[in-house]
C-alpha cells in the first residue's frame, strides 16, 4: 500500500512512531501524551532542541535536512508529512538495512 | 584612513598611566564615579571612526578580518568596559544582524551610520524573558502595509539616544519557532508616535553606560523595517550571534591586561620578608598562571575570529564555547589576582584603584549579549553529533591559528546554525601525530588526547533529556569539558603555527593549567618554562608592551 493513494499508511504510521517515541524521549513524557497536530514548542519543547532532533533524524532516515525543519513544521504530523515526502516510501534505511 | 585612525586606539586614548590624560585609567575611575563616559571619550572614538570597524570592506568599511577587528578594539577593554561595550561592540550587536539578513539598502543604511559615526542600539532583552527569546511579549502587529509595536523592552543599551535600532517582536502567535521577526528601525529625533522612553536602570557595574527601557503604544513601522523574513528571526540571530560571540570575549580581553598589569605593579613595589611580592614564589606563580591563561584567551579568541571567515559551517560551536570559556577564564584569573593584591583590590581611591573598576565591569561585560550558561547550553544538543562525527571534518587550516594571516571576507550566508558534527580545530585530539612535539607538550597532548576519547563515549551515552537547552548536570558537564578541550587545541595550534614557536614556555604552562581544570594533571606547572614565562612577563611590563599575543607597545608618555 502506498501512502499517495493512503495518507495513513504503515510507512507513513512508522515514521510518525519512531518521531513520537523520540520526541517523548526529550520531553521526558509518554508518546501516547503526544498529539500529532499540536505544536510541539506547546510541549516545553524549546527551539533549540531542533538541533539535535534533527541530528537524530538525520542518522535515523539516512537524509539530510535542513535545520529548520521542526520550525517550519512545528507539529509531529507536519515532520511526518516532511519525511514522508522526502522519503518516498523508503522508510528509514536504518531499518532497510538491519 | 585618518592618521588618528592608522595609529589605533591606544594612541588615540594616550598613556594609561599619565594621571593627566583624560583618558588615563585615573580619569576613567573619576568618570565611573560620577557614573559615566569620560568626557569627549564619545567624540575621541567618533573621531576614530570605531563604527567604520564593524563595516564590511565592500559596504565601505574597515572589517575585512575579524581578528583584526577584535584587537582594534582590545586597547579600549584595557581602558574601560562601560565604553567598550556601550559605545564601541554594541554597533557590531546592531549590524551583524543587518549583514545577516538585512537587504541592499538596509545593508547600505546601516553602513552609512556607521560610517558616519551615528549610535545603533539592539534591542532583544525583555526582563520578564531574558535569554529565552522564543516568549518574547512585544508584538508587531500587521496595520496597513506595515505593522503596529506594542510593548516593552528593557536594559537596552542607549535605545533612547539611538538613531536607529534592530528590535526583536513577536508577529505570529501559533506557538512556533516561526513567530519572531526583526525590525529594523529608525529612531532619529523625537521618540515619535507610540514611544515612551524609561529612565536609565540604575547600574551597580559598568555606570558609564546608559541602559534605558521603552514602550511601545502602537507605533507605527514601514513595511521595509521588516529584518529578514518575517518569522526569521531566531534563524537570524542564531547566525549573528555567531559573529558577536566569537569577537566580543576577544575584546573584553584587554581589561585582564590592566588587571594584571596594576597586579604586577603592585606586587614589584611592594616588600615583605626582604622581598618583592613578585618573588613569592606563590604570588609568582599566580601572576605567571594568569599571563598564560590571558595568552590561552587570545588564542581561543583568535581561533574564534578567524573560523568565522575559514570555517563558517563551525561556528555555532565555536563561538559559544569561546563566549562562554574566555569570560570564565577572565574572571577567574581576577579573582586571583584580587588575592595577590589584597585588600587593595577594593579600594575606589589611590593607585590600584581600576582594578576594583575592572573586576566589577568584567562580570556585567561577560553577561552583556548572552551569558556563558546559555552559550555553554546552546552547545549541548550538537554534543553527540560532535562525538559521533569527531575527526571527520579532517584538520583545520593552519591559517586559523595565524592571527596576522589574510583572510577571505566573512561569508555570513554560510554561518550555519549547526556544524552537523564538524569540529576541525578539535580534530587535533583524533588525529594524534605528536612526533615533532617537544616534551611535555607531547605528553600533555597524549592526555587530551585520551579525555577526548572519554568525552565522545560520555557524549553519545547522553540521554535525548540531557541533549537540550534545559540539560541537566551531566550535558553541562561533558559541554564545559569539551569547551577546554577546544581550548588545549586552540593553544596547541596557535603556538605550533607561530613563527617563534620554538619558544614554547607560555604554551606549556598554558596547556597545563587547562589539563589542570580538567584534573588530568596535578601540581603546578613544570618550573623551567614558568620561570621562563614569569621572566616574559616582568619583561613585557617593563618595558609597557601588551600582555596578549599581540605584544604591542602601550601609549607612554613624551
Ligand atoms: C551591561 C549590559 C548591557 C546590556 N545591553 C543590552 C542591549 O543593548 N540590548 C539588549 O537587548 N540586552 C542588553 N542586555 C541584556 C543582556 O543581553 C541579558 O542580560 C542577557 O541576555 C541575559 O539575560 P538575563 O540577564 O535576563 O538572564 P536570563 O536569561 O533570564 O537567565 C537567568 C538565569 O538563568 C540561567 N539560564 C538561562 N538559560 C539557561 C539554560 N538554557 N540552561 C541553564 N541555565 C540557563 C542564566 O545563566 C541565568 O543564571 C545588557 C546587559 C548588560 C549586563
Amino acid at each position: 500500500m502506498s501512502s499517495a493513494t493512503n495518507p495513513s499508511s504503515a510507512v507513513n504510521d512508522a515514521v510518525q512512531e519512531w518521531l513520537t517515541q523520540r520526541v517523548a524521549l526529550y520531553l521526558d513524557r509518554e508518546p501516547a501524551d503526544l498529539e500529532p497536530e499540536t505544536p510541539l514548542q506547546q510541549y516545553g519543547l524549546d527551539s533549540v532542541y531542533a538541533v539535535a532532533f534533527c541530528g537524530d533524524v538525520e542518522e535515523h532516515f539516512g537524509v539530510e535536512i535542513e535545520l529548520t525543519l521542526a520550525w517550519d513544521h512545528p507539529t509531529l504530523a507536519a515532520i511526518t508529512r516532511y519525511l514522508h515526502g522526502l522519503l518516498g516510501d523508503a522508510g528509514p534505511v536504518a531499518e532497510q538495512a538491519g | 584612513m585618518s592618521a588618528q585612525t592608522a595609529a589605533g586606539l591606544e594612541a588615540v586614548f594616550g598613556p594609561p598611566g599619565d594621571p593627566a590624560n583624560p583618558f588615563g585609567l585615573a580619569a576613567v575611575v573619576r568618570a565611573d564615579e560620577l557614573g559615566a563616559p569620560p568626557p569627549a571619550a564619545r567624540a575621541a572614538l567618533a573621531a576614530f571612526g570605531v563604527g567604520a570597524e564593524f563595516v564590511p570592506r565592500e559596504l565601505g568599511g574597515r572589517f575585512d578580518r575579524a581578528d583584526r577587528m577584535v584587537r582594534v578594539l582590545r586597547p579600549l577593554g584595557r581602558r574601560d568596559l562601560a565604553l567598550l561595550i556601550g559605545s564601541g561592540a554594541i554597533g557590531l550587536i546592531a549590524a551583524a544582524p543587518v549583514w545577516v539578513a538585512g537587504d541592499a539598502a538596509q545593508r547600505a543604511w546601516t553602513a552609512e551610520l556607521l560610517l558616519g559615526g551615528a549610535r545603533l542600539a539592539a534591542a532583544f532583552t525583555e526582563l520578564g524573558h531574558g535569554s529565552d527569546a522564543a516568549r518574547m511579549d512585544l508584538r508587531a502587529v500587521p496595520r496597513g502595509d506595515g505593522f503596529a509595536l506594542t510593548g516593552g523592552k528593557q536594559v537596552i543599551n542607549e535605545l533612547d539616544r539611538a538613531d536607529a535600532c534592530v528590535l526583536l517582536a513577536r508577529t505570529g502567535t501559533a506557538g512556533s519557532a516561526r513567530d519572531l521577526s526583526l525590525f529594523l528601525l529608525d529612531m532619529a529625533g523625537e521618540p515619535g508616535p507610540g514611544t515612551r522612553f524609561l529612565p536609565p536602570f540604575p547600574l551597580a557595574v559598568l555606570r558609564g553606560s546608559r541602559l534605558v527601557g521603552v514602550e511601545f503604544d502602537e507605533r507605527p513601522v514601514p513595511a521595509g523595517a521588516l529584518l529578514g523574513e518575517r518569522g526569521h528571526a531566531l534563524e537570524v540571530m542564531g547566525r549573528a550571534f555567531q559573529v558577536t560571540r566569537a569577537t566580543l570575549p576577544g575584546m573584553i580581553l584587554g581589561s585582564l591586561d590592566t588587571l594584571l598589569r596594576t597586579t604586577v605593579a603592585f606586587a614589584l613595589e611592594r616588600r615583605l620578608y626582604g622581598r618583592s611580592v613578585a618573588d613569592l614564589p606563590h604570588a609568582a606563580g599566580e601572576l605567571t598562571g594568569v599571563f598564560a591563561d590571558l595568552l590561552a584567551c587570545d588564542a581561543m579568541a583568535t581561533v574564534a575570529a578567524r573560523s568565522l571567515h575559514l570555517l563558517p559551517g563551525e561556528t555555532s560551536v565555536s563561538s559559544a564555547l569561546t563566549k562562554y570559556l574566555v569570560p570564565e577564564l577572565l574572571q577567574d584569573a581576577a579573582d586571583r589576582l584580587g588575592a595577590v593584591l589584597g585588600a587593595r583590590s577594593y579600594l575606589r581611591e589611590g593607585p590600584h584603584a581600576i582594578f576594583q573598576k575592572h573586576l566589577r565591569d568584567l562580570l556585567a561585560a561577560s553577561v552583556a549579549h548572552t551569558g556563558g550558561t546559555v552559550c555553554l547550553a546552546s552547545v549541548i544538543p550538537q554534543l553527540p553529533a560532535l562525538a559521533r562525527r569527531a575527526g571527520n571534518a579532517g584538520a583545520a587550516p593552519a591559517t586559523v591559528f595565524r592571527p596576522d594571516a589574510d583572510l577571505p571576507a566573512l561569508p555570513f550566508d554560510r554561518l550555519a546554525l549547526s556544524a552537523r558534527g564538524s569540529d576541525s580545530v578539535a580534530s587535533l585530539w583524533t588525529a594524534p601525530e605528536t612526533a615533532d612535539l617537544p616534551e611535555p607538550i607531547a605528553a600533555l597532548h597524549k592526555q587530551f588526547a585520551a579525555e577526548a576519547e572519554r568525552l565522545r563515549a560520555r557524549a553519545a551515552a547522553l540521554p535525548p533529556r540531557e541533549r537540550v537547552l534545559t540539560a541537566g548536570p551531566e550535558g553541562f558537564a561533558v559541554a564545559e569539558r569539551y569547551a577546554v578541550l577546544w581550548a588545549a587545541a586552540c593553544c596547541l595550534g596557535v603556538w605550533r603555527h607561530s613563527p617563534d614557536h620554538h619558544d614554547e614556555a607560555w604554551a606549556v604552562v598554558a596547556l597545563h593549567r587547562l589539563a589542570g581544570r580538567l584534573g588530568l594533571v596535578t601540581g603546578p606547572p613544570p618550573a623551567a618554562h614558568a620561570d621562563r614565562l614569569h621572566r616574559i612577563l616582568l619583561d613585557r611590563h617593563e618595558r609597557r608592551r601588551s600582555f596578549d599575543l599581540a605584544d604591542e607597545p602601550l601609549a607612554t608618555q613624551g
